[in-house]
């Protein structure tokens, strides 16, 4: 288990996705990139992802924070690759380093 | 798009697109630009599949013969929701297509997909609004041309006005030939075009065409799918990867269009289905995979296919849904075993309460049939039902809708044997006659009889705990009228858009009254166009061949009257 904290960019392209929406898309480009973050238990399991506060719908910001729990070890360079090949126009991850 | 005008109007990325798999082009090298328009709001929009195929074909639509670059496009455009529309109107902006933000007027075709009656004036406001005359008849040169399909282009006649031409049946051939029509027709006029375009097999235009054929494609293995569909940001009404597992339904229920003018039946094969499910969940990252049909109990195989994908998915935790299941033990059993996350309710669709009239209607479905799967459905501890009937069928009487609620009544009882939490919600819909169904020249009931059988069964219904819900009589009212309607309608449409009609779909937004003025006004009586037809009677929808003779549906029609 490892946690990956990620800096990443809300652009101009998605400034008007609203938290929830951008928290589903992030969720599927995991999907995508097919990363190894561990889920939860139980009946209906969902991602290990902690986020940061929303910034208000309109407002871009290249300042925005995530928490991902791995299942296993992940080097944060290649998260970043992998995500980003995956990721819609207009977020980008940053950084990223182990917590 | 202004962002001091995005920051106005409710949900403002239903406006913005840039949406993981939307296509982009160099609007500048291409020459033949279609609007896909979808005459509701983004979320209802996005979930139609076949907006997704066409706009699949479209892009993808490889450079003719001495071309470098594809020449064709495709974008979207849906309606603004009426804050929206109120600041373009305030702003003297024009309605934009998502991808490049160009006027929809720039385009060479507006492509409008017709799935309901009540969403006629949202195509008045978008053309409205994109700077494109309302009526074929006003449009000149530099217009684009309107064209429309879907299921309610099967009678085009009261929206006819309106569009230059419509696709009857399925649309992924003709389109291609469409396309090749125009890249041949170089700077032709406008009615040069028409002409030519009038000659493929499936389209109509009116003032031109005579008749017109349903086009459909004959097998769905080699059939163009999108396999990177749009994903939007905004969650969609479906929400999810779907493949199209069969086309039409061999049941035949007598009341149901989609049965008769999706013929014939054909199924995609397994092999075919499981390669693009996993392509398309590939390219989407979804977390649930739909199979869709009309009847998806009746595609051939589908207990391998479903617990393949589920074995095959189980370890990404992707749910694999089967909506459009009849309710039987099989299905219960079948839900059970491939269901990560289970749905907690069934649904089932009698349609009428007796088996004299299940009968009439040809639904095949018996009493018995019935309780079994329900039963079935609480033996798995799924606790809620929703039923389904119509109210107003050919030769119903009040002991068939005594039946409605003693048939719930009894599911209800069978429900609380098993769990104190059983809960039934029965939901009333009015019947409306469709064009090209053995019940096509029946009547509809009016407005004043809706309301009293709605009573009646209100009141007959004794168990309090029995959910009752219905459909608005006035929108079922209004969507009977187009159904069966003619030319004349057109410009009650465009009369009742002048007075403020907008997304009558949407019973917040539906004002019966300025129908009801509109139609007033238009010097049109909207009852008699549920009246009955007779059998010899000429209809507005004759000069379509949906592919069923109509001696086949005289015969089936009077196999019910019995």
């Amino acid at each position: 288990m490892q946690r990956i904290k990620v800096q990443y960019k809300k652009g101009a392209e998605v400034k008007f996705i609203s938290h929830r929406d951008l928290m589903r898309a992030f969720q599927r480009a995991i999907r995508r990139a097919d990363l190894p973050v561990a889920y939860s238990q139980g009946f209906n399991p969902h991602m290990k992802i902690s986020w940061g506060n929303a910034i208000k719908v309109g407002a871009t910001s290249d300042n925005e924070f995530a928490e991902l729990q791995i299942d296993g070890w992940l080097k944060p360079l290649e998260l970043i690759d992998r995500l980003n090949r995956h990721l819609p126009k207009g977020l980008e991850i940053i950084d990223a380093f182990v917590v | 798009m202004k962002d001091e005008l995005l920051l106005q109007v409710q949900k403002p990325s239903r406006y913005v697109g840039n949406e993981l798999n939307a296509v982009h082009k160099d609007w500048n090298k291409t020459s033949i630009r279609f609007a896909l328009a979808y005459p509701d709001t983004y979320e209802i929009g996005m979930s139609n599949l076949g907006l997704q195929i066409l706009y699949y074909i479209v892009n993808n639509q490889p450079a003719p013969s001495g071309v470098e670059v594809p020449d064709c496009l495709a974008e979207r455009v849906f309606t603004p929701w009426p804050d929206m529309e109120q600041q373009l109107q305030t702003s003297n902006l024009k309605l934009q297509s998502l991808e490049s933000q160009k006027p929809i007027h720039e385009f060479d075709v507006v492509g409008f997909s017709l799935g309901h009656e009540l969403t006629y004036t949202n195509i008045i406001t978008m053309l409205k609004l994109g700077g494109i005359p309302v009526r074929s008849a006003e449009r000149g040169e530099n217009d684009p041309l309107i064209l429309g399909g879907g299921p309610c282009a099967f009678n085009p006649e009261p929206v006819a006005d309106f569009f230059d031409l419509f696709v009857i049946g399925e649309a992924e051939e003709v389109l291609i030939e469409i396309i090749n029509t125009l890249r041949n027709a170089g700077c032709v006029t406008r009615n040069a075009r028409l002409e030519k375009l009038s000659g493929i097999e499936g389209v109509y235009v009116p003032g031109i065409s005579k008749t017109v054929k349903k086009r459909f494609v004959k097998s769905l293995d080699p059939s163009p799918y999108p396999l990177s569909p749009i994903v939007p940001f905004i969650e969609a009404i479906h929400d999810r990867a779907a493949v199209e597992i069969m086309r039409g339904c061999k049941w035949g229920c007598k009341f149901c269009q989609a049965g008769w003018t999706n013929r014939p039946v054909r199924e995609k094969s397994p092999e075919v289905l499981l390669q693009q499910a996993d392509e398309l969940l590939k390219n989407t990252g979804y977390e649930e995979l739909s199979l869709i049909s009309l009847s998806s109990s009746d595609y051939s195989s589908i207990d391998t296919l479903a617990k393949t994908l589920a074995q095959k998915y189980e370890k990404k935790k992707i749910n694999i849904s089967l909506p459009s299941m009849r309710t039987n033990s099989f299905s219960i059993k079948l839900a059970k075993e491939i269901a990560r996350v289970r749905s907690g309710s069934v649904t089932l669709a009698p349609e009428a309460g007796t088996q004299r009239l299940r009968d009439v209607i040809g639904k095949n479905m018996t009493e018995e049939n019935i309780m079994e799967g329900i039963k079935a459905a609480f033996e798995e501890h799924i606790e809620a039902v929703k039923l389904y009937f119509m109210i107003g069928l050919p030769t119903e009487t009040e002991a068939d809708l005594l039946g409605i609620c003693e048939l719930a009544t009894k599911i209800f009882n069978l429900g609380r044997s098993f769990s104190r939490r059983a809960r039934i919600t029965v939901n009333l819909s009015t019947f409306i006659p469709k064009p090209h169904t053995p019940f096509q020249w029946e009547r509809q009931i009016t407005i004043a009889e809706t309301l009293e059988k709605q009573k009646f069964i209100k009141q007959n219904l004794r168990v309090k705990a029995i959910e009752l819900r219905w459909h608005q009589a006035e929108a079922s009212f209004l969507e009977g009228v187009f159904s069966r309607g003619d030319k004349q309608l057109s410009k009650v449409v465009e009369k009742a858009w002048e007075l403020g009609a907008r997304f009558d779909a949407w019973s917040e937004h539906f004002k019966f009254d300025l129908w009801q003025k509109a139609f007033a006004e238009c010097a049109i009586d909207p009852n008699n166009y549920l009246k009955e037809r007779q059998k010899d009677e000429p209809l507005p929808w004759d000069f379509i061949d949906a592919g069923v003779p109509k001696e086949l549906l005289l015969n089936a029609a009077n196999k019910s009257s019995i």
